[in-house]
Order: structure tokens, then C-alpha cells, then sequence
């Protein structure tokens, strides 16, 4: 295998795929490396058309085999067989915690976007302008104009079904039909609507394939709901199924899996990195690739302890970080509170197709004078699901037995709503991720120590997330309403991001408005890394335009670099 | 699940009156017939345990005009479930909690459970399931406590509600969940193709067998 590529791309979840898709169509000879196993759209989905009976255990898992995840099993799906090999093993790949941190990884190709939520949202200039407003951390050195065109390009590359309401917090976006809401889910709205003029009841965005619009090697959502296996029909967007096989038509990518990227290496003659360290996590073997432009998107967690491990003369304490912040400000959202009830009056509706999602409540807190509170800073969006539940996993109160009982089972049961927040974080410096050399990985590695903890403005903000959904769910006239607020350790949410963010000043950012290392410009960090706020929309769509923008920045910089060079050359003979 | 596949097509090609006795535990809900309970080899359950489990089973869920839990292997999947899935300590209560039924059984009708009819085992059940909301509401509580903050004069009727509980739980999950249930008797739709957001109950039938 050659050495010497164009670029590299480190990491194949849905930045790293981004990255490499934008590389390849621009002509660069792209290696893209991932510490994972090689996961080929379709072929390797083993569960994707199991039904209950299928699995041997109907989809339970047994203890031994949940001990082996012991961290990871803080996602529910991880306590499910269809998902679980997914979501890596604790044993083999473990880390540090000084206070609770649920690190929820899936390390082969496609990375997390095979079992993402897909719900796709633009941040809007209330988010970009949220930190230099309430002097918090540092201010963002972007705007909404300079990200707006690759919200676009990326949503209509993606396919996003959804609804356009003209909000300021939530930008409107280039939407496929939105997944009808079903009887409940109007009630909903219907309710809400006209009791609130200041919030409203929306299909959530999602990255699903609606409409009649072509989407390469896809085909539009089957309602299946079983997309956390893997869909055989490209019907939600992960990397396998889109950006990885764009890449790979161009000809013009290597994707080796298998290979842990451990260190960026830094040349000083020219003041940039010449390639990076790889380890063949099945041979141990030790490998170096170079390359003019390298993009990092390991993943938050992963880029920070990359950056981290790669120490240079230059560059003591990780590369680029002469401010002192690789690692810190990391955020997560808070989630897991919230309220759920049943509704009755709908007995005779039902519905046809697994819907994989429901409604959104956008952010209606701290958006303008109006709407600002006297306890936190910030605001939540309102997560939904609404359906029937099976009469069977309910758990029916009276000890009910015999032909009854059958004859129950059979039946649809109660249309049951719950919502729930997703709040923001606010940057803490303190909030950290640092190496433990003492503690090594089975390639000897360090392993990450987390040091993170919520602060009063989360707690704050939960209260709230509880008092407005119990009490939109009471206003609706929905019954048996019940507050819903469960530990949620940082982490859960998999939205981790900020740990080498990006900034106007070096002082006080690893990155620049492009998301080249400040220092180091021929690197570009693109995953949640970046992020200097973390609004409280879900994270992806933005990683994945902000991947797109800073490509095409690579790109136009490389050709320039190579015309330039071709000059020099010319001028020498 | 081959053979199940097998037997079944089999059964259903040549009609149940010509199925052997080793068709019967598999296919049919013959525990009426009260000794001939099962024909299949146990990995967890006694001999005693898999008689009241069969039994109860057959009572929780009985065959109708459509199949019960027996016919569809309930019985073999709660002895499954217990072996791989069940904690060490949920597994002892259940154990604990079917030798007492049994002892309730016996203080009954002054013989062994294995000389029990279904009928008399499901007087003794009704005797535990049909009782006052305030006392189910009580038992669910007990049930929610760790075994060990249980206070020891409640530790029977603790291990007694575990196995009956879990046993009917069990039951309606093995059930549900049975590909004869979730293809033929619930509504089957595993590629859906469309989402119609608001259509009759009566336009489907019964519930959908996919979450």
C-alpha cells in the first residue's frame, strides 16, 4: 500500500464521511482511516430484517454478554441484540472516570452514523451569538450567512423530511415531506398551539428519505422503524450508505479500517504536520501515511486524545495547543427529563407504518426579552414520541389471567405521549478530557480520564424541562401525567463536543473560522471538537456542514498551493 | 427455528389429528390431559417446577380459537429466559417462590402437585391472582424492593409473587413475541412501505405485532 496520499481523513462516522465524499469529488487522493472494523453498506447489517422470534433470547441480552458493555448499556439500545454490536466492548476498550461519564462509542466504519437519531436541525444566529452576548467562553468566529449555503448542501444531499416554520431560533431548511403526524400527535398540536403563542408543535426534522427526490444508491423510508440496525434501503442517511460509497465512485479514496490513528505528526521545517501514526489494531502493526491536508474526525473524544498524544517540540502539551484548551470545554446536552401520559379519546385510531420519529417543540426560552427567565441562560427543545403501546410489555396492574387476558393482549393498547428535554450545556472550562499514561489500552495507549459535571445552569434548566412538559401535557387534557427526571450522566445524549474548539484568537481556541488548527493550518478538526456553544439542536447536521465548508476551504488551498508550486517550478527552468 | 418452521408446516399440511405424542408437547395444548404435561428436556426446571410451570402457563394464557402459550413453547422459553437471561438471584426466587406454590398445594388438597389437575392448579392461582387492587398494589411495591431490604416475615409471600409475577410476565412477553403469534394472529407488516398516520382499528384488526 503507497504512503503518500493528498490527504487523510481520520475517522469514518458522519463528519469523517463528509470529509472524505468532499475530498475525493474534489479530486484529491483521499486515505481515510478507521480504528474499526470495515462495515459494507447492506452486507454487513446481520439483524436488519430480524423479527422478535428471530433472536434467540426475542431480543433480550444475557448478563455476561451486558457486563462486557457495562458502560455503553447506558443507551437503552445497547440492552437490546438487533443493536448491540454496534456499541463497542468496555472490556477491551476502556477509560477513566474522576465523575460519571457515559462515553458511548461504536468504533467500525460508518462509526455512530449507522446508530444516530437522525434528527437533523440548523443553529440559528441566537446560538452563534449566544456566548459573546452573555460573555461566556468565546465568541464563535462564524455566523449564520457563512454557514447557511452548506446547510443547505448538505440537507439536500442527505435528505431531511420536515416542516418549515419560519422560527428564528430554527432556521428553515431545504425539506423533504414531512412523516405525517398521526391522530394523538394533531390532538397535540391542535392543543398547544392555540393555547401557547409561544411555542409550536412540529414533525421532528429527520434525515430520512421522503418525497420523490434521487438520492444516489437510497431509496425512500420504508417505515420499518429498525434503523438503528442498519436499513438495507439507504433510507436513512449514515455514512455507509451515502458518503462513503460517494467517495468510492470517485475512484479517488483508500479506506483502510483496522488502523488506530494515535498521532499527528508535526514537521517544524515547515510548520505543518507531515502524516500521521497509525497502529493495525488487529497486528499491532506500526504504520506512517503523509499527506499535504489532514482532516481529524475521531470523534470529540477521540480527536482530543489524538491531538493530545501528538507532542512535538513545538507543541509539548498536543498539537496546536498553545491555548491550553485541547481537551477542555467539553459539553453534552442534558437529557431524560420531561413528562409522559396517556391519552384517552382515541380508541378507535390507529395507524399503518412504523413512523421513526414524532414531534419537536422548538426552543422557546432566552430567545428574546419576552422570553428570558431569572434561573438559567440558554434554552431546551422538546423531544416527542406518541403511539399505542403493546397491551403486552405494558404493565397491566391487576394480576389478570385466562381468555381475558388473551383476548387483551391481542388488542391495541393505550395511546400513550411522552416528551422530553434536550437541554444546552454551557462551556465550562474545567470540564475536561486528559490521557492517563498509567492506564494503558491493549496497543498501549493511553486511555482518557474524563473529569466533567453539569453545573447549576443544567440543573436549573431541568426543573423547568419537567414543569413545562407536565404542564403542556395536563393543558392538552391528556391523563395520567407524570414528571419524568432520571440521572442523565454526561455523555448520554452522545452529544459530545467542544474539546478543541473554534475561536477569533489562538490565545483562547485551537481553531480558526475555517477549523484549521490554529498553528498548524494543514490540519482541519470538523467533528463535534469544534464546537464552541452547544445550542440545544442535535448536533450532526451542523458537524456535517461545517465538514463540507471546511473542505472545500482545504481543497481551493491545496489547488492554489499545487498551481503555485507548478509556477515555482516553471520559473526555475 | 428451522424445525419449528418444520413442524409446523407439517402439522398444518396433514391436520393435528395425526400427531404424534412427541408432536403434542410442541404443537398442540394438550395439558389438559393432565399428566401428559410435556415432552421436552428441561435446562433449568425441575421436573415438579416444569409440571407447575406448564400448568400455569396453559392457565395464564389458554388456547382459544387461536393457540395458547403452550402451543407456541412458552413453556420451554421461560426455561430458557431463567437459564440465560435471569439474574442468579431472580432465578433462586423463582425457584424458591414455585416450592412454595407447590407447599401451598399441598396444604390444599393434601397431595403432591405432580397429582394435581389443571383445574385444581388453577384454584389455588386464583386464590393469588384474585384478590383485592389494594393488595396487588401492595404485592407490585414489595416486588419492586431489593430481596434484601425485605423484611423476613414477608420474605415467602416475597419469593411466592416473584414466581408467579415473573411466570405470568414471562408468559405474555414468550407469547406475544412467538413467530406463530406475531405472523398469524397479530397484524404482521414488517416492510410497511408508508406511513398512514390515522386509520381505523377495525381497518387493521388486531394490534400491530412490530414496535
Amino acid at each position: 500500500m503507497k504512503n503518500k496520499f493528498d490527504a487523510i481523513v481520520i475517522g469514518t462516522g458522519i463528519s469523517g464521511g463528509w470529509a472524505a465524499k468532499e475530498l475525493c469529488e474534489g479530486g484529491l487522493k483521499t486515505l481515510v482511516l478507521e480504528r474499526g472494523r470495515m462495515v459494507t453498506h447492506i452486507k454487513d447489517y446481520p439483524t436488519m430484517h430480524m423479527d422478535p422470534w428471530d433472536f434467540k433470547h426475542r431480543g433480550k441480552r444475557t448478563p455476561e454478554d451486558l457486563a462486557r458493555q457495562h458502560k455503553q448499556k447506558a443507551n437503552g439500545q445497547v440492552k437490546k441484540e438487533e443493536a448491540a454490536h454496534w456499541f463497542v466492548d468496555d472490556i477491551q476498550h476502556p477509560y477513566q472516570e474522576k465523575k460519571p461519564f457515559d462515553w458511548i462509542r461504536g468504533y467500525h466504519v460508518g462509526g455512530r452514523s449507522i446508530m444516530w437519531g437522525r434528527q437533523s436541525y440548523r443553529m440559528s444566529d441566537i446560538d452563534f451569538n449566544a456566548n459573546k452576548k452573555d460573555r461566556i467562553a468565546v465568541d464563535w468566529p462564524i455566523r449564520y450567512k457563512d454557514i447557511e449555503k452548506w446547510y443547505d448542501k448538505v440537507e439536500e444531499y442527505i435528505g431531511v423530511s420536515g416542516e418549515n416554520r419560519g422560527l428564528p431560533q430554527l432556521p428553515d431548511g431545504k425539506l423533504s415531506p414531512a412523516m405525517p403526524f398521526n391522530a394523538v400527535e394533531k390532538e397535540f398540536q391542535k392543543q398547544i398551539e392555540s393555547q401557547y403563542n409561544d411555542r409550536v408543535v412540529m414533525p421532528a426534522r429527520v434525515a430520512h428519505i421522503t418525497g420523490d427526490k434521487v438520492h444516489e444508491g437510497r431509496s425512500k423510508c420504508q417505515f420499518r422503524n429498525r434503523c438503528v440496525r442498519g436499513c438495507p434501503f439507504g433510507g436513512y442517511f449514515s455514512s455507509n450508505s451515502s458518503t462513503l460509497p460517494a467517495a468510492e465512485r470517485t475512484g479517488n479514496m483508500t479506506l483502510r479500517p483496522n488502523s488506530i490513528v494515535h498521532e499527528i505528526v508535526y514537521d517544524e521545517r515547515t510548520g505543518k504536520a507531515s502524516g500521521v501514526r497509525v497502529i493495525d489494531a488487529e497486528t499491532h502493526e506500526k504504520l506512517f501515511f503523509k499527506a499535504d491536508i489532514i482532516f481529524c474526525n475521531a470523534s470529540t473524544v477521540g480527536t482530543a486524545s489524538i491531538l493530545l498524544q501528538s507532542k512535538s517540540k513545538r507543541f509539548p502539551n498536543g498539537l496546536g495547543n498553545d491555548s491550553g484548551e485541547l481537551g477542555r470545554n467539553l459539553m453534552d446536552h442534558h437529557m431524560k427529563a420531561g413528562a409522559v401520559a396517556t391519552v384517552k379519546g382515541f380508541e378507535d385510531r390507529y395507524y399503518k407504518g412504523r413512523k421513526p420519529t414524532s414531534f419537536y417543540v422548538p426552543r422557546f426560552r432566552n430567545l428574546d426579552p419576552k422570553t428570558q427567565q431569572k434561573d438559567f441562560i440558554r434554552g431546551y427543545g422538546f423531544q416527542g414520541g406518541v403511539g399505542r403501546a403493546d397491551n403486552w410489555t405494558q404493565n397491566i396492574p391487576e394480576f389478570s389471567y385466562g381468555k381475558d387476558l388473551k383476548e387483551h393482549l391481542l388488542q391495541p393498547g393505550d395511546w400513550k405521549i411522552g416528551m422530553y428535554g434536550f437541554g444546552e450545556c454551557l462551556p465550562y472550562h474545567d470540564n475536561k478530557v486528559t490521557l492517563n499514561y498509567e492506564k494503558l489500552d491493549e496497543w498501549g495507549l493511553p486511555t482518557v480520564e474524563f473529569d466533567v459535571k453539569f453545573g447549576e445552569n443544567e440543573n436549573n434548566m431541568r426543573k423547568d424541562m419537567v414543569k413545562q412538559a407536565v404542564e403542556m401535557l395536563t393543558a392538552a387534557g391528556f391523563e395520567e401525567v407524570r414528571p419524568v427526571n432520571a440521572k442523565s450522566n454526561p455523555g448520554v445524549a452522545i452529544h459530545e463536543m467542544g474539546t478543541a474548539r473554534m475561536g477569533r484568537d489562538p490565545k483562547t481556541s485551537v481553531l480558526n473560522q475555517y477549523n484549521q488548527i490554529h498553528a498548524v493550518p494543514n490540519v482541519y478538526v470538523t467533528d463535534g471538537a469544534c464546537m464552541t456553544s452547544s445550542a440545544c439542536q442535535n448536533p450532526s447536521l451542523t458537524y456535517m456542514a461545517l465538514t463540507a465548508r471546511a473542505a472545500h476551504h482545504a481543497i481551493e488551498n491545496f489547488k492554489k498551493n499545487k498551481k503555485q508550486a507548478l509556477l515555482w517550478r516553471e520559473e526555475k527552468l | 427455528m428451522e424445525r419449528r418452521k418444520a413442524l409446523k408446516n407439517l402439522a398444518l399440511g396433514m391436520g393435528y389429528t395425526i400427531a404424534t405424542p412427541t408432536l403434542l408437547g410442541i404443537l398442540n395444548s394438550c395439558v389438559t390431559k393432565e399428566t401428559e404435561y410435556a415432552d421436552w428436556h428441561a435446562k433449568v426446571l425441575s421436573t415438579k417446577e416444569k409440571y407447575i410451570v406448564t400448568h400455569l402457563v396453559d392457565i395464564i394464557i389458554p388456547e382459544t380459537e387461536t393457540k395458547g402459550a403452550v402451543a407456541v413453547n412458552v413453556p420451554q422459553f421461560v426455561d430458557l429466559m431463567l437459564k440465560d437471561i435471569e439474574s442468579d438471584t431472580d432465578r433462586n426466587q423463582f425457584k424458591r417462590g414455585a416450592t412454595l406454590f407447590a407447599l401451598h398445594f399441598k396444604e390444599k388438597y393434601n397431595k403432591p402437585i405432580l397429582k394435581g389437575s389443571k383445574k385444581e392448579i388453577e384454584n389455588l392461582l386464583s386464590i393469588f391472582f384474585d384478590i383485592d387492587p389494594k393488595e396487588v398494589k401492595r404485592l407490585h411495591t414489595l416486588q419492586k424492593q431489593n430481596i434484601f431490604n425485605v423484611p423476613r416475615e414477608q420474605a415467602d409471600e416475597y419469593s411466592l409473587y416473584k414466581f408467579l409475577v415473573t411466570l405470568r410476565s414471562l408468559t405474555m412477553f414468550g407469547f406475544a413475541t412467538s413467530e406463530y403469534i406475531g405472523e398469524f394472529v397479530l397484524s404482521y407488516d414488517p416492510i410497511p412501505g408508508k406511513y398512514d398516520p390515522d386509520i381505523s382499528v377495525q381497518e387493521v384488526g388486531n394490534a400491530w405485532s412490530l414496535r
